[in-house]
């Protein structure tokens, strides 16, 4: 694995897991198919999003015990995992959106200052 | 919280990655899937939906590896390839793999071995509760700085009324003694201790109690094997009695295996509460101690040590130059064993270090025949820390197998060790010799030490390789360069120089034990059969009770003697007490009538020996007579007291004068005046090794409370050890008490020197091994080397050099190897040779035949080494060798 591919991974790991965790919070459990389409319907010309990295982001959040996968089946009677958010993912995604607001603002206001 | 979890998680998934790697599969396949669909609901044909599906990853794979690193541990995930892309490299080179293993196992295994013997005898503690908090108080003279263990009685009342010090105080005494059980008479370890002693340790009995104030002198204390062996188990021996010096003991309890202090003591007999003997100059009672709580050792010694100074202004004469100490016992009991150990362990450590060397020479020639190999995974991107990590791993295996391989052998030789080594080597503590986690750990870190050791220098060697320069080079095989040839060459430099250290401390230790050997010991050790015999006798000195009981006891020792020189075969019997290289020793001050008073500071008076012998002793062993006679039958208690004195003392004391006729006194057991009747040749006494010195001898008879105990000497026509039955025949038949234990002269001074004996031939046995890896280490690059220019030899042959101008060229190199090797080897000899000083007897350290020795026998070996390789490339064809690729 080259290493530039984990720089750019870091880049996106704590917008990502925001996005995931908010998605998953106003939408209900969905599969990764339908996260990755939900996100490129959302963002869509500013983000043209590799589908396979939503994948390790998955398994973070999966694994600080913020969402929770269980095999399902869809509406066409594919088998698909739904991820869902837990209550603990809930209280996280709180304190990040907090944190990131502020952070946005004053990466905004440094900006505006600077120009 | 989250993140200990995520830790954990990904943690556990590093050790068990299948069950998510398949969930994962299934996810991925799930997910292309519903791509597909959508795609195909946009219109596209089966086949290209399924392309675009896959073109929406920027592959699966790469997912995979991307939901891996987020999943578990890159590095550990690599550490774990390596690890096991080593152990297929190494299955693929068996013959290399098991060279190396097997190098390192022995370095390992010998390590172990010897770490296991230090471990259970110098570090771990002893098993009794609280065993940090036991002492033993010694005597030391601080004119002279000696310690000794025993002290006087009256000083040990003193020591035991410190009850701000001590919280028990415990003084004993005793060996193998004589005793009489329902079964016969015989000879167990017998320790008369102060009802206190088992305070002091601490252990509880598994049967029946401990001694309390009323038991002295009635009641014993038994171990567990001897309840078992003579009555049948732990609770059957309790009321029983055994009969010590004629005194019935009745057993109130027995002790767990576990206690074992002294060591070999079977009987522990309740001695009174204070010691018979209380005056401050007989020094005959050992003291052991249990510090009062709150009181460190140092402050127990400190006031020891206050009180030895107001002794010593009470009683100048007695305790002037005295005080005592407080050491921990464990301390006290590896104090003699310490420093051997650790002149073996250090020893053994030098093989190891040897080994290491000719594994990392191994390595490298083994890397730079791969350097191609090496130069292709750089030229496809493999970073110079994952080369360097690679060749790790594979040192980190081999240095494992050799670990689980060496833990075998160490095994083997630890047993080994304790078989041979307590037979000759009294080591305390060897029941206490295990393969626990100390030694486990050890070995593991020695592994893993030496992989490192080992492995780093050629991986890093091997790493720094030239990608363009190794790939363009023709032939299979690449070469590392200048830099790896001067690292091959100081390994072989160091291999032969360490091997040379050992060996020439060897060749010392074994031109010692000739000299040893070899030594004129005053007296003739063949055909002698030696029966340590003791009958019970109730007397005792302090109170001069029971003298018509002791005289009878020597009557019959006189009369056993006559029976048993009836004996077919019997030449000639006498009795000692305090053979040569015996069990029995004694010794005090002496004075000569008109030269010295005998009182006062003893330590003012000359110095000697005490011993006790029958007449026809000194015949019997053959100890020369050189005036005046030897004792007779009539040297009895109440006739003149008489003495025979040796020619050292006779030189100390009377220089010129004839001894014979001048009277003289000693401390021995009584205050008369003895008359010189004979002088004898001086004997070694306490083994070989000792200096002969001023020996008083007295008549057997005349000394009837020490007398009942003795070594009879029989010297034999025929072999010494047939007569064993029929020597104790004669004896039971005129007293069924008597205890009687054989062996013979011979194996009795061989047994005096097996301490030197035991180092000698473990040091020899290290020293060969390195001298074995030297060698091959030696071989392998001289192979190396000589392989590496079969090219270049080709050339030459082609233009005219013959053989033996090549094997001449080959060996010019490895020439240079080895006077560089030699010159170190004999400087770091010189430096460390001063360890073993202490061990060396009748030759100096730099014993020209000991350094000879070792070179005529090494300097060949490594030249055969170098020798066999360059004969091969001088038979080289040189079509063959240029046509090779």
């Amino acid at each position: 694995m080259a290493s530039g591919s984990k720089e750019r991974v870091e880049l996106l790991q704590g917008t990502l897991d925001l996005i995931v965790l908010r998605a998953l919070d106003t939408m209900g459990p969905q599969h990764a198919y339908g996260l990755a389409a939900r996100l490129e319907q959302v963002a869509e010309p500013s983000l043209t999003l590799n589908q396979g990295t939503l994948y390790p982001a998955l398994v973070r959040l999966e694994q600080r015990g913020w969402i929770k996968g269980t095999w399902q089946r869809t509406e066409t009677n594919r088998e698909a995992k739904y991820y869902a958010i837990t209550r603990a993912g809930v209280r996280a995604l709180r304190r990040q959106a907090e944190r990131w607001r502020r952070l946005a603002g004053l990466v905004e206001k440094l900006l505006l200052d600077e120009s | 919280m989250s993140d200990l979890r995520r830790f954990l998680l990904r943690l556990h998934d590093f050790v068990r990655p299948a069950r998510s790697e398949r969930d994962l599969a299934r996810e991925l396949a799930s997910h292309l899937a519903l791509l597909e669909d959508e795609f195909i609901r946009r219109g596209l044909t089966p086949e290209a939906a399924r392309r675009a599906a896959e073109r929406s990853f920027a592959g699966v794979e790469q997912t995979k590896e991307l939901y891996r690193d987020a999943r578990s541990f890159v590095w550990l995930e690599d550490a774990r390839r390596d690890l096991r892309h080593a152990v297929r490299t190494l299955r693929r080179a068996p013959g290399f793999t098991a060279a190396v293993v097997l190098t390192l196992a022995l370095g390992i295994g010998a390590n172990t071995a010897m770490f296991s013997v230090i471990s259970g005898v110098v570090l771990k503690p002893l098993g009794y509760p609280g065993a940090d908090r036991i002492v033993v108080v010694l005597n030391r003279w601080t004119d002279t700085g000696r310690t000794q263990a025993n002290l006087a009685g009256g000083d040990e009342m003193d020591v035991a009324a410190r009850h701000d010090a001590f919280e028990a105080v415990a003084y004993y005494q005793g060996g193998e003694v004589g005793v009489q059980l329902a079964d016969g008479a015989e000879f167990v370890g017998t320790q008369f201790v102060q009802p206190d002693f088992f305070r002091v340790f601490g252990v509880a009995p598994m049967s029946g109690r401990t001694f309390n104030p009323d038991d002295a002198q009635r009641s014993a204390i038994v171990s567990l094997g001897f309840a078992q062996s003579h009555f049948g188990g732990a609770a059957d021996a309790l009321g029983r009695s055994v009969s010590i010096g004629g005194r019935p003991y009745e057993i109130v309890g027995v002790m767990p295996a576990l206690m074992r202090f002294p060591a070999q003591t079977d009987v522990w007999a309740a001695a009174p509460l204070e010691p018979a003997n209380r005056n401050r100059s007989g020094h005959n009672y050992r003291v052991v101690a249990r510090l009062a709580p709150g009181v460190s050792v140092e402050a127990a010694s400190a006031q020891l040590s206050s009180m030895a100074g107001q002794l010593a202004r009470a009683f100048p004469d007695s305790n002037g130059h005295k005080t005592f100490v407080a050491t921990p016992l464990r301390d006290d009991l590896v104090s003699r064993v310490r420093s051997t150990l650790f002149v073996m362990m250090a020893a053994v450590a030098l093989v190891l270090l040897i080994a290491c060397a000719n594994v990392a020479n191994l390595i490298l020639a083994r890397a730079s025949a791969r350097s191609r190999e090496l130069a292709v995974r750089a030229a496809l991107g493999a970073g110079r820390r994952h080369i360097v990590g690679q060749l790790l791993a594979e040192s980190l295996v081999l240095a494992l197998a050799a670990g689980a391989v060496g833990l075998l052998l160490a095994r083997v030789g630890t047993s080994a060790l304790l078989g041979v080594g307590a037979r000759y080597v009294p080591l305390p503590r060897l029941e206490d010799v295990h393969t626990d986690w100390r030694v486990l750990l050890f070995t593991a870190a020695v592994s893993v030490i030496t992989a490192v050791g080992f492995g780093l220098m050629p991986a890093l060697q091997a790493a720094r390789v030239e990608v363009g320069e190794t790939l363009s080079q023709s032939g299979a095989r690449g070469s590392l360069g200048a830099g790896s040839s001067r690292l091959r060459d100081g390994l072989v430099v160091a291999q032969i120089a360490l091997s040379l250290v050992l060996a020439i401390n060897a060749g010392l230790l074994f031109r010692s034990f000739v000299a040893l050997t070899d030594t004129p010991l005053g007296f003739r050790t063949e055909g002698v059969l030696v029966a340590y015999a003791q009958a019970p006798a109730r007397g005792s000195i302090f109170d001069q009770s029971g003298l018509a009981d002791t005289i009878r006891v020597g009557q019959l020792f006189d009369d056993v003697f006559a029976r048993l020189r009836q004996i077919p075969g019997v030449v000639s019997t006498g009795g000692a007490m305090g053979l040569p290289t015996g069990q029995y020793d004694s010794d005090g001050s002496y004075a000569v009538e008109g030269k010295q008073t005998f009182g006062g500071d003893f330590r003012r008076l000359p110095h000697a020996g005490f011993r006790l012998a029958s007449p026809r002793y000194f015949r019997t062993l053959g100890i020369p007579l050189l005036r005046g006679r030897e004792f007779e039958d009539g040297d009895l208690y109440d006739r003149p007291f008489v003495a025979i004195v040796s020619e050292s003392l006779a030189r100390q004391s009377l220089g010129a004068d004839d001894p014979i006729g001048h009277r003289i006194m000693c401390g021995f057991d009584s205050d008369k005046w003895m008359t010189i009747v004979g002088v004898v040749g001086d004997v070694r006494q306490a083994s070989p090794a000792s200096t002969p010195g001023p020996e008083l001898y007295m008549p057997l008879r005349q000394h009837p409370y020490a007398a009942n105990r003795l070594q009879m000497v029989i010297r034999t026509s025929v072999e010494p050890e047939s007569l064993i039955g029929a020597v104790r025949q004669s004896v039971r038949a005129m007293s069924p008490a008597v205890a009687l234990k054989f062996t013979t002269l011979e194996t009795s001074v061989n047994d005096s020197i097996a301490a030197p004996r035991f180092r000698m031939a473990l040091v020899s046995t290290f020293a060969t091994l390195a001298m074995m890896l030297a060698v091959a280490g030696m071989y392998a690059v001289m192979s190396y080397v000589t392989t590496q220019r079969t090219s270049e030899f080709g050339l030459r042959v082609a233009l005219g050099a013959r053989g033996a101008d090549l094997v001449r060229l080959v060996l010019r190199g490895a020439t240079r190897l080895l006077a560089v090797g030699v010159a170190l080897g004999l400087a770091m000899a010189l430096a460390t040779s001063r360890i073993v000083t202490s061990m060396l007897f009748g030759i100096g350290l730099l014993d020209a035949q000991a350094y000879a020795g070792v070179l005529l026998v090494a300097l060949p070996l490594v030249i055969a080494a170098a020798t066999i390789p360059a004969i091969r490339a001088a038979r080289v064809d040189p079509m063959i060798a240029l046509r090779e690729p």
